[in-house]
Formats: C-alpha cells, structure tokens, sequence
C-alpha cells in the first residue's frame, strides 16, 4: 500500500478526478468514508435481489462498485448478485471450501446461526465511527456476546394490511386488537372469509407468523439471557390459543397449517382472507395488484397485551474467507455502503427503510407514514444461536395444536422440552 | 451390420411381425379397434399430463401481480415476463453455459458409461462385482450429504467458478452405468462370438456391435443427462458463484425477488422448458429408430 | 462382498426356448487374461472419475459423521456420538417412519404407472412420438411449477375438493390431514412428475425385446394378458430390477416435492429423512450430524437393494 506510485501525468489527473468525484460523492456523509490510511485489497461481497426489477438492481450495484472504487482507488471491489433459492446451502459451501465471499448480506437469524459455527468475524470496527448514527436497535439484531456481526445496510418492516372492502361490507371496523379479532371472525365466517390470514408451513420463519403474536401477548422465546425458553409462558399458551380459537370461529383461511408466505394466490389476493399481520411494502403492493388499490390499506401493529411487529434488518456480514490482508478492505466496503448517503440511495431503489437516523429518507405517503410507525414496536427477532433450531421445534407442534391433536400447553410444553434440549446440547 | 435381420416394413411397430399385406380381416378390424381405444386412453391420460404445461404457458403470458390462474383467467395476455429475461445481458452466458454443461457431460457419460457398462456385464476382471456395486451404491449417498466434502475438493482444485469444476463431478453418472449394463448383460453372446471369429479387436467390438445395439437405450440416456443437467440447481449454484460459470437455472433464479411473482417466475420456467422439449423431441426419434436393430436372429 | 452378482453361468437361460443360449464358457487362459486386461482399461476412467469425485467425498462425508464440523474447517472428532444422538432423538425415528411408509406407496406406485404408460405406448401404432413426448411431459417440468399446480390441485378451494363437493363429499385435506393421507398425496405428485423417466426405461426395455419372442407366444395361443405376465415381464427383469432399484433410491431420498408442498408437515407428518437432513445440515448447519443422518440412510439403502438383486438376479445364477 505505500509503493503506489504516480508518475505519469495520466494517473495524476485520475487522481485529481477521483479526489473530486469523492468529495462530490460523499457530500455530508464523508466522515464514514474519509480516516486517513489507505486501505488496499480485494473484497468480494455477495448480494442478493432486493431491488425488485433487475435491470434496476444490475445498474444499482454496478454503479455503487464503480463509485466505491472510484473513492478507494487501493480496493478491487467485486459485487455478485445470488439468488435467495437456497442461499444457505449456497453459502455455507462457500465457507467450508474457503472460497467465496469476504462479505455476504444475511439476516440476524443467520448471523446468529453462522456465528455459532464460526462461519463469521466480528464487525466492530466497521461501525465504531458511526455507531450513535444508527437505530440501536438494528445493531442490537446483530450483536453476539458484545460484538457486532454484521454492519446493519437496509430494514425491513411488517405491519398490519387489511382489505378494507371486505370490512366495509360487512359493517365491521378494522380490528386492531385481539379482541376485535375474536368479535370480526365469526361475523366474516358467516360469509366464508376469514378474518386472517396465517402462514403455518414450517418452511416459513415464524418471526413473521406466531413470534410476532408472542411478543403482542407480553412473552418471549428465550429468557433475557438466552440461556432458557420462555415461550411456554402463559403469554405463550394465550398467543397460541388466539389462533386455535380464530381457527375454530372459521376465522383463519382452511389450508393455514400449511400455507406459505406467499401473497400471491393466498387467501388475502383471493378475498378469502381480510387482512394479513406481517406485510412488508413489496408484499403490500402485490396485495394492492390483486385487489384493486383502492381496497387496502396499512395499520398499526396488532395489539395483545402490547402492540408488536417484526422488522428485521439487512446485515452486511463477515465471512470467515476473508483473508487479513483484505480485512481493512472489507472494513471500508462495509461502512462505505452503510454510509447515510448509500443508504439514501439504496431505500429509494429497493422501498425499504434505512437503519440510520441520518438517512431518514421515509417519504409522507400513507404507506411510508404507517411503516415508521411500525418500527418503534418492531422486534428484530430474538437472537440466539440455536434460533432456528428452536423454531424447527416449535413450528410442527403449533401446526399440531392447529389440527386439534394437542392443546396450546401441551404443544408449547412439548416443543419446549425439544428445545431446552437443543440449548443444552449447544452449552456443552 | 450382419446381426441386424428385420427392416422397418419387415416388422410391425406395435411389436408384432406383421402378417403380410393380406392378413385376415376379422383380425385387422379388432386390431383397428384396440388401436382406436389405445389412442383414446392415451389422450385421457395426456390431458393430466399436458395441462399443466398449458397453465405455465398461459401464467407465463399473465401481466406480473395482476390476477391469473389458478384462481381466474388473465384478463390480458403480454410478452412482457418473456421479454424481460431476453433483455438481460447475461442471458446468452447462462444458455452458453447451461448447454456446455449439458452438452458436454451428455457426451462424456455416454461414452465412458457405456465403455464401463460393457465391461462390467461382459468381461471377467478381478474386483468386478465389488466395483459395479461400489458404483451403484455412490447413488444410495444423498447429494446433500457430499455436497459440501464436493465443493471442498473441487476448490482445492481451483475449480470454483469455472466450467470444468462444474462440469467435472457429474461426470460421474452411476445411473448411466447401471442402466446400460442391464442392457449389455443380456446380448446374445453369439454376435462377441462372431465378432471375435472376424478378428474384431476389443475396441471395435465395442464401438461396431455394442454401441448401435444400445441405441436407444443411449438415446434415452442422452435425453435424461441432458435433462438432469439442465434442470440442475443446487451444484450449479454452489460452484457458479458469479455469471463466469452460472447456468441457466442459477441464473434466472438471481432474477427473482422474495416476492417475485408467478408470472416472472413462470416466464423463467418456460425459458429453459423449450430446449429441454427440443431436446427430447430431437432424441426421441433414436428411441424408435432401434426398433430396426432389437430383433436379432438367434 | 458376500452376494454373488455374477451371472454367467451357461446353464442360465431363463426361457432357454425363447431366448438364444446367452453365454459361452471360455477356453484359454491366456484368453482370460486379455479379458481382464480389456476388461480394467474400459472402467479405467469410470474408476477414475468416480475415484475422484465420488468414492472420496463420500469417504469426506462419513469422516465429517464421526465429528463435530464447523464451517471453517475446524473439526472435533466424536467418534460414535453423533450416531447415539441419532438413536435417541425422536425426530429421526419419526422421519424415518415417515421415509418407509412414503416409499412403501410410492415406488409400487410409481412401477405400476409407468410400466402401463410403456406396455400402452409400446401397443400404439401411430402417434407414438406425439403420446410419448405428451406422457413425458411432467418429467421436463420443474418442482417449482409441480409445487404450484398440486398446491393448487389439493387446496381446500381447489378443483378435487370441488369436484368431491358436487358429490356431496369432502372437503378432504390432502395435504394437512392424516399422515397416510398427506403421504399418499405427495406420492401422487411425485409420481405424476416422475414415471416419465421410468416409463421410457421401460420402453427402451420393451423395445429391445426380439419380436420372434412374442410372435412365438402368439402362435401358442397366449392371450394379451398372458403374454404380458410370462413372456414380455420375464424378458423385461433386468429393465425391472434397474427401475425398482433407481425408484427405490428416489423414494428414499425424497425431498424436492415435500420442499415445495407441505414444508415437512403438518407436525412432521411428512419430515422425510432427506428433510432432516437438510435441515440439520443447511439450516442449522451442523454437518457431523447431517453426514450421520446421510451414512444410516446410505446403509438402508444400500440392505434394500442388494435385497432386490438377490430377488432378482441372484435367482437366475442359482
């Protein structure tokens, strides 16, 4: 990094025009790019589709590795666009073999998982300049026994949608508590729609089908320290049995148990369902597609005990492949991205909200209104390393306590025995 | 090809010699009919399995995130899903690379399956039984459980990201083996006998009677390697990280948005649907065109 | 290995009046050990290849079973644990009831409809390209597009509930009901997306049948089911015993149409053996125990099979 010679004047003028295209780009943002040394070397950073249309997404990326580049001239930066379609098989080969990405964009359910089979290097000096700039509460998703695993680059939040044609013709007002739930079932039943719609398949997280009921009903998966499961609480049995009493009232959609995440062709883009609890922009969108724009509309957060949501962040994290004498590197790609003015950029690309409070970008549509109201009760999921563990035991016993095979205790009792014997077997 | 006696027109193409041009009549006419009911079923059975592939084409043609089947009819139908994977720039590369892929092992297995195949059902070598079971048994080992001891090694190789790396560990067809030996194992000795008698070496044995005697079993071989190759997701995904080395399949799926829509995700379906087609159509002919070389004289 | 493959034997002949005398014993030594030579340096690279890229990841796999593995690289050996875990944990001896029961209707399942798509096709006298390429079909189609349509199919506003509807039955959970149930429909869906392969194996078999064989049988009077059941099945025996063995793999290995229809479920109604896998493997990533899961799995397989040889093949070199 200090034989970098320019002799030629063609190179210094390169200089001169990077200099000036760097302070151009970095504009108010500059002390997240800007600290002195120059850090050389090659970052490879896997990203995946989030922005929606892939001309878009193509161009989006490109541009930000040209201008990244452009402001550290020492850094070969690589950016690779990867499907979600089996994103984990995908990258946890890449972490066996050691060949792969320095960097890789997950979600703090993953962090916590690969940091857990050290697939992951801590990230604090990615964010240590920055760290009052961004919502605690996204960095908390990603920190691990006090380090940070993953520098947060974009958030996502679900709230409430609902189909308002349907309440407007039934003469029921937009539920907003449980007990409104309860009340609107049965009058929708009456006319074959449920009242929710709810994702049961195992496939789907439940940070966005039971977790978010949990955390309305006042409980917790874990204990404060993680060291214990707290869903087999009375706030758990009551959450579950919210669903069991909807399902017998006829107010969740037939196929429940079973039904994916997806809004397309479900229930709620058919009418048969009149509202969805965790919808994210896209998603909200697709319903507007399907149903005609006029007909829905967001809301707050379901309220149980309290008002509570899911909305996790995007996180830019470090692969155990990156090499030392890239790590500064993947340091600077990493904050360089976060930075409020990539973040900026990036939520008016991809509709989704920044994790800092410099980059507040939310526009004061309707939509954008609700979404930063959803975020002050929004949970990033509770972060453990055994989570998804934990959820592989839980889902099938709620599918169970769906179909009438077991009550709510004795599913969350059972689930909670599997899963105190996933965390013991993790301790030792 | 001296073993080869029936012609096309010598013999019936439902398997049974026909009677000559003047066969009985009453014969004929029941014949007529249980060809009549066979064509009959044959459609019934068609509608469930073609039906599908309608509706993929008519979601394909479906505008993104307005509502079409299954739950009603598009109220318009657009090229628009199709278009949109044309314009990417990268899509020549995934085809190029989707068809090496393909291509390449289709020839390679063929070859050195049907090579291996022979030997194992006709030649008496030390370890032969353990090694055909050896081989049989790699199948019995879940993808899933070798994909990572795999990758590991293809990396050690420096294979990550390149054609070969993909392409090189699918090479290794046990299907392919085991199929062409069942095949092998039950041609008449007569025609190696004959074969030997006319100083045929080992190799022109194999390459003059034992490869246009399997035909169609190599022809329906073809399709299926070339089918599984194709189709591929999971290694592909894992070795193509970037479009260097990224097949069709992986590619179309970094299209997709956690919330991509049927329709889009129909059009992509679609795309890599018709080589597929045209590649069966293509090889299917070999299948019948054996019908020539199957009856042998004893 | 103690089950004798081979099947030379000159007195072998299972129908000696139908077909030609099949093998002749050889003469010299010297003869014998040119075979051997031929015989070695056409599997050489097959070995080769397989050697590489099969016998030694596999090798890697049941090594990484004895251990706990991390994904950098680093390793702690277990020995044995992680197969005791195995035995003690109930999710593996349920998925491993679900895998045997799924396989137990799925691969007579799959044999029986691709055995008559081939026997019709193999009748068929005109067309035949067109119905094969039509039957074919769903075996060129995606589990994705399969997920969509059967999802479809088995929903409780689906086209089957509404058919039973007019009849004044159902509606039936086909795939959130009773494990049998969700089992049976699942095998319904893998069937439809895979006798297409079967069923041109079968085919190819048919095809390569002698037509004096069947001209013979016609001669003696054999009916069209006769025929069938002692001349064309007992030609067809090793085309059968290929296919009962790949089906029974693929029945075992299930995966792709769980993924896409029922995640697993309903309450691990339908958690395959293969879905445990993946799921301890690629989503917990606990590879040791994944790779254990994989070797107990290999080992079924593997007594399942030479089972089905020693049915099949070692009866004709008895």
């Amino acid at each position: 990094m200090f034989t970098r010679k320019m002799r030629t004047t063609t190179l210094a003028t390169a200089v001169v025009v990077t200099a000036a295209l760097t302070l151009t780009a970095c504009g108010s943002a500059g002390s997240s790019t800007s600290d002195g040394g120059q850090a050389t070397g090659k970052v490879t950073l896997w990203m995946y589709p989030v922005i929606k249309d892939e001309t878009a997404s193509k161009k989006f990326w490109q541009d930000t590795e040209a201008s990244f580049e452009t402001a550290n001239p020492g850094i070969d930066l690589t950016i690779e666009l990867q499907t979600f379609d089996k994103r984990d098989a995908q990258i946890s080969a890449a972490l066996a073999a050691g060949s792969g990405p320095d960097v890789v964009l997950i979600t703090p359910d993953q962090a916590a998982t690969y940091r857990n089979v050290r697939g992951l290097l801590p990230v604090d000096k990615a964010v240590e300049q920055d760290k009052d700039s961004f919502y605690p509460g996204t960095l908390e998703a990603a920190t691990f026994d006090d380090e940070v695993f993953g520098v947060p680059l974009f958030q996502n939040i679900n709230t409430t949608a609902y189909n308002t044609k349907i309440f407007a013709d039934a003469g029921v007002p937009l539920p907003k508590t449980w007990d409104d739930l309860r009340s609107a079932a049965p009058v929708l039943a009456k006319k074959g729609v449920a009242v929710m719609d709810y994702a049961g398949s195992p496939e789907q997280t439940l940070n966005l089908s039971f977790y978010p009921l949990l955390w309305q009903a006042g409980g917790t998966v874990f204990t404060d320290d993680a060291k214990d499961i707290a869903f087999d609480s009375e706030a758990g049995v009551s959450a579950l049995q919210l669903l069991i009493d909807l399902k017998k009232l006829g107010g969740l959609p037939a196929d429940a148990t079973t039904d994916g995440p997806k809004v397309e062709g479900a229930p709620i883009a058919t009418g048969k369902a009149a509202m969805r609890a965790t919808t994210s922009l896209p998603e909200l969108k697709q319903m507007r597609a399907a149903l005609g724009a006029e007909n829905v509309a967001l809301g707050a957060p379901l309220q149980g005990k309290v008002q509570a949501t899911y909305g996790n962040p995007g996180l830019l994290a470090l692969t155990s492949i990156n090499k030392k004498e890239n790590r500064e590197a993947a340091y600077k790609v990493m904050s360089y991205l976060s930075s409020a003015e990539s973040q900026k950029a990036l939520n008016a690309a991809a509709g989704n909200l920044p994790t800092r409070t410099d980059a507040a970008a939310l526009g004061t549509d309707p939509d954008s209104l609700a979404m930063a109201e959803a975020l002050k009760t929004a949970n990033p999921g509770e972060s453990s390393p055994v989570a998804r563990q934990v959820m592989g035991a839980l889902a099938p016993n709620i599918q169970a306590a769906l179909r009438g095979d077991v009550t709510a205790k004795e599913a969350l009792d059972r689930a909670a025995t599997e899963a105190r014997g996933i965390l013991q077997r993790s301790a030792s | 090809m001296t073993a080869t006696v029936s012609t096309p027109a010598g013999r019936h193409p439902a398997g049974r010699p026909a009677q000559g041009p003047a066969g009985h009549s009453p014969r004929r006419n029941t014949e007529k009919r249980r060809q009549r009911t066979l064509t009959w079923v044959l459609a019934v059975i068609s509608l469930f399995t073609v039906a599908p592939l309608i509706a993929v084409a008519v979601l394909a043609l479906s505008p993104a995130d307005a509502p079409t089947l299954p739950y009603a009819l598009p109220s318009s139908l657009t090229l628009d899903n199709i278009v949109r994977i044309f314009n990417v720039g990268e899509f020549p590369l995934w085809l190029w690379n989707s068809f090496l892929y393909s291509a390449v092992s289709v020839v390679v297995v063929l070859l050195t399956a049907s090579m291996a195949a022979y030997a194992l059902a006709r030649k008496r070598f030390p370890g032969r039984n353990a090694l055909l079971w050896a081989i049989i048994a790699t199948m019995m080992v879940p993808v899933q459980a070798t994909l990572i001891p795999t990758f590991i090694l293809i990396s050690k190789m420096g294979g990550v990201n390149t054609l070969w790396g993909l392409i090189l560990p699918t090479l290794a067809n046990a299907q392919a083996i085991f199929l062409i030996r069942q095949f092998v194992r039950d041609m008449p000795e007569e025609l190696f006998d004959a074969a030997r008698i006319d100083g045929a070496g080992e190799w022109r044995t194999f390459w003059q009677i034992v490869l246009p005697l399997i035909r169609p079993v190599l022809a329906t071989l073809a399709i299926f390697v070339f089918l599984w190759h194709w189709n591929d997701l999971l290694w592909p995904l894992v070795v193509g990280q970037s479009d260097a080395a990224r097949t069709l399949t992986v590619g179309l799926a970094t299209l997709n948005t956690e919330t991509a829509s049927t329709s889009n995700v129909m059009a992509a379906t679609l795309v890599s649907f018709i080589p597929c087609l045209v590649i069966f159509a293509l090889l299917q002919k070999h299948i019948v065109a054996s019908i020539t070389h199957s009856g042998v004289k004893g | 290995m103690s089950i004798n493959t081979r099947t030379r034997n000159p007195l072998a002949g299972r129908h000696p009046e139908l077909t030609a005398p099949q093998f002749k014993p050889f003469g010299a030594k010297k003869a014998r050990s040119g075979e051997a030579l031929a015989g070695i340096l056409f599997v050489l690279p097959t070995l080769i290849i397989f050697g590489l890229f099969k016998f030694l990841p596999i090798f890697g796999a049941g090594a990484m079973s004895l251990t706990e593995y991390s994904l950098n690289g680093d390793f702690e050996f277990l020995g044995a644990d992680n197969y005791v875990r195995l035995a003690e944990d109930p999710n593996f001896w349920q998925s491993l009831r679900v895998t045997f029961l799924y396989v137990a209707i799925f691969v007579p399942f799959i044999i029986a409809v691709s055995l008559a798509g081939a026997v019709l096709l193999d009748k068929l006298v005109r067309f035949t390209g067109t119905f094969r390429a039509l039957l074919f079909i769903p075996y060129l189609s995606s589990f994705v597009m399969a997920g969509i349509i059967w999802t479809w199919i088995f929903s409780t506003d689906g086209p089957l509930n509404a058919a039973l509807g007019s009849l004044g039955m159902g509606p039936i959970p086909f795939t959130s009901g009773p494990q049998l149930l969700v089992l049976l429909s699942l095998a319904v869906v893998s069937v439809w997306k895979g006798f297409g392969y079967s069923m041109l194996i079968f085919l190819a078999g048919l095809k390569a049948q002698p037509a004096e064989v069947h001209e013979a049988a016609r001669i003696d009077g054999a009916g069209a089911w006769k025929s069938f059941w002692y001349v064309t099945l007992p030609l067809l025996k090793p085309v059968v015993f290929f296919v009962l063995v790949i089906e029974t793999i693929v029945g075992f290995q299930v995966f792709d149409t769980i993924y896409v229809m029922t995640g697993g479920g309903p309450a691990r109604a339908s958690h395959s053996l293969i879905y445990f896998l993946f799921d301890e493997g690629f989503k917990f990533f606990d590879f040791g125990y994944a790779s254990a899961i994989g070797v107990v799995l290999f080992v079924i397989v593997l007594i399942l099979s030479l089972i089905q040889q020693r049915f099949f093949e070692g009866k004709d070199s008895k």
